[in-house]
């Protein structure tokens, strides 16, 4: 019988309004890994990050070899033989890796004043040898590294402590296939040491090949938990959205459906080291999707398309008006609307109002003579936009920091909606909201198409790619890498197939 | 929770008239009344112009969380300058050299923080010790006199009014039109309004010259008043103007909690607490003391009540945060 | 891959080796060439020993400023501190008679305090930290003047003069101080736990954090640290002139805006040198330039004051050339 490592037992928390997890019960044992399912904003990063001491829980209890085990940080964590690979804890990027690796754990090279740099690095080398993991240069700033190299080197930081449960994040993301590999060797190495591993990933064939035991988590509550082996791929993709794919949820046409008319002919679209000769054309009332692994370059052809990337090549125009998007005021002043995936950082103003940021994109548009701005015509505005959007709050005066996930992200889109666009790029725009409101953003993408509006739907989630889009542009390596229809070639194999 | 919201809510509003009376009560019995005496309240009413007008300007720059602390130095060149040129040339002359100084000046210093990417702080801090070197070099050992033709500007019924059509004019330019809106909304968050398209670099240039167009006619109302420059004038002036906004509120970070009203009452309050001292009898060095306490106690204190009022949402959202962005990538 | 890695990071090191060589040989030449201007007198033997001398200042205030700013904390006050503590040594050694240790004891200590009020102001009430650098340097200009204008009327003085303890001020003294001093700083910053949690903290506060480095000690440690190597360069410089004079109304600010820029330049530098060579480098281009100016005859106060602002100016352009976000 194989012995317990660790339990959680009635674990909640709550962020304001949301519960992110509710009453969680797992055991996991030793010399297993645990892959955690579940769609974004399911609770699974929370319920990670508070094993690993980065967040608190509101109740219940952990226990650790039996013991209660009671995290208040990663480094009281670590002390419990608990490390993470999480990507809330990345890399201090101004000093050398061997230095990042041994941050907060330097006193036992501390010779004097100084510190012993040279056993640091021995040390540091011995960790990588002991795994087999692949060296990365450890004496340069680790700002410089690739984000491979980073994320290598956060797996061996986190073994230094010789921890006996480990807590990997979306790791094998950023790793190349050959990494990966490396990855999973490794995984077993610390497995066949009685060792256990959470593991949160997004790639299900890989959570299922690799996994022994899956937890599917949906709304923040564990809807099952079994050997890995007794799922399928179907069975494990309805447990975590909690219905068939189909259905209202996604579009229920099987074919393209657009105008002929070009809205945006993107040609040769270059970002040096970002994104590489990218050539598209929007139709009128097409859903685009843009697909591909994390750092392919699929949040860098939204970004360039809007003028933020310096060093752009290529051309974007405007059909309609056979204007060039040069900078980002051209877009606007084009019937253009884009929405970066970083909502909190990029798009909204958390601690103004919701009737202050409903405003922003329309100001121009709002301003009669003499740059008169009318607060009677703004606060309607305003009004018209929350109201059409059933943004839930006590008023326009409501701060948008209060706000939940998916209400913050109507602010932010609504915003745009109420303005008479032509087309609109969206990075992510269901990204770390609960169901109902996606939902309710693909209802609105849907009705959006139908006005005619083009979208450009940059997206990290096939299923999302797949269930709205007309065609979707597959990107590799910073290239596109195939252009596939709905009405052929909406296969997650052959996606998948161009796209790795 | 909504009603506790509400209650900060006026508080915050309310906060730079109650301060505004409290200095007052507390230095009116201080100085057994003498704070009130006409002669003093013209006093006050005079020294709260300069502040009020060069504060107009300032608040722009406030408001996008940025500072200009140049201001007192552009009083010196509009002095210096712009008497030099009216007493050799033409009398009004000072008038288009001051406003000439005040927007090139702004124009500077907004193309150096936006475009060149030199905090605000520091980037007006070179000028100010560049100009003030200018000043000194040309002051060291000249005087300029207010010629007479413009004595009209120190007249009490001729500052009232255009103090007040000033006021009318920011308030308008602040609270209803778009740029007021960007000005403040980059405070909130420079980069969402990068996000929409803005010209977040034109808004900064642009709020940096008004910044220092204010200040020129501050320095104009200052040379009148005085009735000609000395090399310190205008010492200190923008840490008074910079009081006289904290002290009545107005967030160090900028945003929508920027407000021309808490000014009005911001200036005059830092005036009252100034000359009550002297009144008091106390020294130059005891006042510097004061003034340097006080500007820290008003930017802890709009610090705390800022953060009191959004405290549960600060905690929920950094909470958020990390539990979404964990789960999306 | 280990074979790659190693020739990546050699190849790194070569680089920047070489970007090293080409500044100083820069620097050097810059040099010979104004020696030439000022008529052969930049690098006669006593000139030299002025610079020497002059490099000492703004080097060991750069230094600690640079502790202290590394941390995120932009405090301009220490201007004002460096005056109040000086002027509490000077008095230690003029009015009590406390010889060398009451100076150096006496002017440390107050800066310790002064330098943690200010930072403490920042770290504990949440001020920002310039504003309260700003509030923190009028307090202690008021202070200063508060407590000179108390005790120079024993001396019978404006202010008080420091006339007796005054060899470290002496060259080579003076300069053999400022070497030490760097080379301690230098150690401190890139060769103990002390100086890579301070640099974590600095370039990655919550990471760092979550590494279980304490922010608020660590903070503290480098604002006392900092304080310490201001007070030392303001010994010898207290030493050197035999008086610091108070200042009204910010005037302190110009007092450290040398070390500013020399920090600055460090800044811009901060690809090509550690930001202690950095300092080192920034403080021998200051010293360098103003003795230059002397030389050419620009008077100081007034067109040296305005070379000044435009260099801050310039070394601030510098310093964030790559950067891209956001700057208030």
């Amino acid at each position: 019988m194989a012995e317990e490592m660790l339990r959680m037992e009635g674990v909640s928390k709550s962020f304001g309004p949301t519960k992110a997890n509710r009453d969680i019960n797992l055991v996991l044992n030793k010399g297993i890994l645990l892959g955690l399912a579940g769609e974004n904003g399911s609770g699974k990063s929370t319920l990670a990050s508070m094993v690993c001491g980065m967040q608190k829980k509101d109740s219940g209890k952990f226990y650790k070899n039996g013991l209660n085990y009671d995290p208040h940080s990663p480094a009281d964590a670590a002390a419990h033989g608990v490390a993470m690979v999480v990507q809330e804890l990345g890399v201090v990027g101004n000093l050398p890796g061997v230095v990042n690796m041994f941050l907060g754990k330097m006193d036992p090279y501390t010779k004097g004043p100084m510190v012993d740099l040279k056993a640091m690095k021995r040390d540091a080398k011995a960790v990588f040898e002991k795994w087999n993991l692949p060296l990365v240069p450890l004496d340069v700033p680790a700002g410089s590294l690739s984000i491979e190299q980073r994320k290598i080197m956060e797996l061996a930081r986190a073994l230094i402590t010789e921890p006996d449960f480990l807590v990997l994040d979306e790791i094998s993301q950023a790793l190349s296939q050959d990494n990966r590999q490396v990855l999973y060797q490794f995984i077993e190495t610390f497995k066949s040491k009685g060792r256990t591993i959470l593991m949160v990933t997004h790639d299900l064939e890989e959570m299922m090949e690799i996994s022994d035991e899956i937890a599917v988590l949906r709304d923040g509550v564990i809807v099952e938990s079994r050997a890995a082996g007794d799922y399928t791929m179907d069975e494990l993709k309805r447990l975590m959205i909690g219905r068939e794919v189909s259905g209202d949820y996604y579009r229920d046409d099987k074919e393209e459906r657009y105008e002929d008319e070009v809205v945006l002919e993107v040609r040769n679209l270059t970002v040096p080291g970002k994104c590489e000769d990218i050539s598209f054309d929007l139709h009128k009332g097409e859903i685009l999707g843009i697909c591909g692994l994390s750092d392919a370059g699929i949040h860098e052809v939204g970004s360039a398309m809007f003028g933020l990337e310096e060093g752009r090549r290529g051309s974007i125009v405007v059909k309609a008006e056979n204007k060039e998007l040069k900078k980002t005021s051209d877009l606007i002043k084009t019937g253009g609307a884009y929405l970066s995936k970083d909502r909190d950082a990029h798009g909204l103003m958390l601690d103004a109002g919701i009737g202050d940021n409903l405003i922003v994109p329309s100001v121009k548009e709002l301003s009669g003579p003499a740059a008169y701005l009318s607060p009677v015509k703004t606060k309607a505005l305003a009004q018209r936009a929350s109201e059409a959007f059933e943004i839930k709050s006590s008023g326009l005066g409501h701060v948008v920091r209060r706000l939940s996930g998916g209400n913050k992200q109507k602010v932010n889109l609504s915003r745009w909606l109420v303005k008479d666009l032509k087309y609109i790029i969206l990075d992510c725009p269901t990204r770390g909201v609960d169901i109902g409101v996606k939902a309710y953003i693909y209802s609105v993408l849907k009705k959006a198409k139908k006005d005619g509006i083009g979208v450009v739907m940059i997206s990290d989630e096939l299923q999302e790619a797949m269930g709205m889009s007309d065609r979707i542009l597959v990107m590799k390596e910073h290239r596109a890498a195939g252009m596939l229809s709905r009405s052929s070639d909406f296969t997650e194999d052959k996606i998948m197939e161009v796209m790795l | 929770m909504t009603r506790s919201k509400k209650m900060n809510f006026q508080i915050n509003t309310w906060l730079p008239i109650i301060i505004f009376v409290l200095i007052a009560v507390i230095f009116g019995i201080g100085t057994k009344g003498a704070l009130f005496g006409a002669t003093n309240l013209m006093n006050i009413f005079n020294q709260s112009v300069a502040i009020i007008i060069a504060g107009l300007g300032m608040l722009f720059v406030a408001a996008m969380g940025s500072t200009d602390i140049s201001c007192g130095v552009i009083v010196a060149l509009v002095g210096c300058f712009g008497l030099m040129a009216s007493t050799n040339v033409n009398d009004f002359l000072l008038i288009p050299i001051a406003l000439g100084i005040g927007i090139g000046s702004g124009l500077l210093l907004g193309y150096i923080n936006a475009k060149r990417k030199v905090s605000s702080f520091m980037a007006s801090l070179a000028l100010m010790m560049a100009y003030r070197a200018v000043a000194n070099l040309v002051l060291s050992n000249t005087s300029f006199y207010l010629p007479d033709s413009l004595r009209f500007i120190d007249n009490f019924a001729f500052k009232i009014v255009s103090v007040i059509v000033m006021v009318a004019v920011i308030v308008y330019v602040f609270h209803y039109t778009r740029f007021g809106v960007f000005v403040r909304d980059i405070g909130e968050n420079e980069t969402a309004v990068r996000h929409v398209g803005v010209d977040v670099d034109v808004i900064k240039i642009a709020a940096f010259a008004v910044s220092g167009l204010m200040a020129a006619i501050a320095g104009i109302y200052m040379v009148a008043r005085l009735g000609g420059t000395n090399n310190t004038i205008g010492t200190g002036f923008e840490m008074k103007v910079m009081m006289a906004l904290f002290i009545a509120g107005v967030p160090v970070q900028g945003g929508v909690g920027s407000k021309v009203y808490k000014l009005i009452f911001g200036a005059p309050t830092i005036i009252m607490l100034e000359n009550g001292l002297v009144l008091c009898g106390t020294s130059g060095a005891v006042t510097q003391l004061v003034r340097g306490l006080v500007l820290l106690a008003a930017v802890a204190f709009t610090g705390f009540m800022a953060k009191r009022f959004a405290n549960v949402g600060v905690e929920a959202a950094r909470n958020q945060k990390t539990g979404e962005s964990g789960g999306t990538e | 891959m280990a074979g790659q890695t190693s020739t990546a990071s050699a190849n790194l090191k070569k680089k920047r080796l070489r970007s090293q060589i080409l500044v100083i040989a820069a620097i050097v030449l810059v040099f010979i060439v104004c020696h030439f201007i000022t008529g052969g007198r930049l690098l006669r033997t006593n000139n030299i020993k002025a610079i020497l001398t002059q490099v000492t200042y703004p080097l060991m205030v750069g230094l600690g400023m640079m502790f202290i700013f590394s941390t995120g904390m932009i405090d301009l006050s220490v201007g004002a501190q460096v005056i109040l503590a000086g002027n509490v040594g000077a008095i230690a050694v003029e009015i009590l008679g406390l010889g060398y240790p009451g100076l150096i004891i006496g002017t440390i200590v107050v800066m310790i305090i002064c330098e943690l009020l200010c930072t403490s102001c920042s770290l504990f009430i949440g001020i920002p930290s310039w504003v309260a650098g700003l509030g923190c340097a009028l307090v202690f200009e008021a202070l200063g003047m508060i407590l000179v204008d108390s005790q120079a009327e024993a001396l019978g003085t404006a202010i008080v003069y420091m006339k007796k303890c005054n060899a470290l001020g002496q060259f080579p003294v003076i300069f053999i101080i400022a070497v030490i001093v760097f080379i301690a700083s230098y150690f401190i910053f890139n060769y103990t736990k002390f100086g890579f949690n301070l640099r974590a903290i600095g370039g990655g506060g919550e990471v760092a954090e979550a590494m279980g480095i304490n922010r608020k000690k660590t903070i503290l440690l480098a604002a006392v640290i900092g304080a310490v190597v201001i007070a030392i360069g303001g010994i010898t410089q207290l030493s050197y002139t035999g008086r610091f004079t108070p200042t009204s109304g910010m005037g302190s600010l110009s007092g450290i805006f040398k070390s500013l820029a020399v920090v600055l330049i460090s800044g811009s530098f901060s690809r090509i040198f550690n930001d202690a060579v950095g300092c080192l480098v920034g403080s021998f281009i200051v010293a360098g330039l103003f003795n230059v100016l002397t030389l050419v005859g620009v008077p100081s106060g007034t067109g040296q004051d305005i070379c000044l602002g435009l260099v801050v100016m310039l070394c601030g352009i510098l310093a964030s050339l790559r950067y891209k976000g956001v700057m208030k």
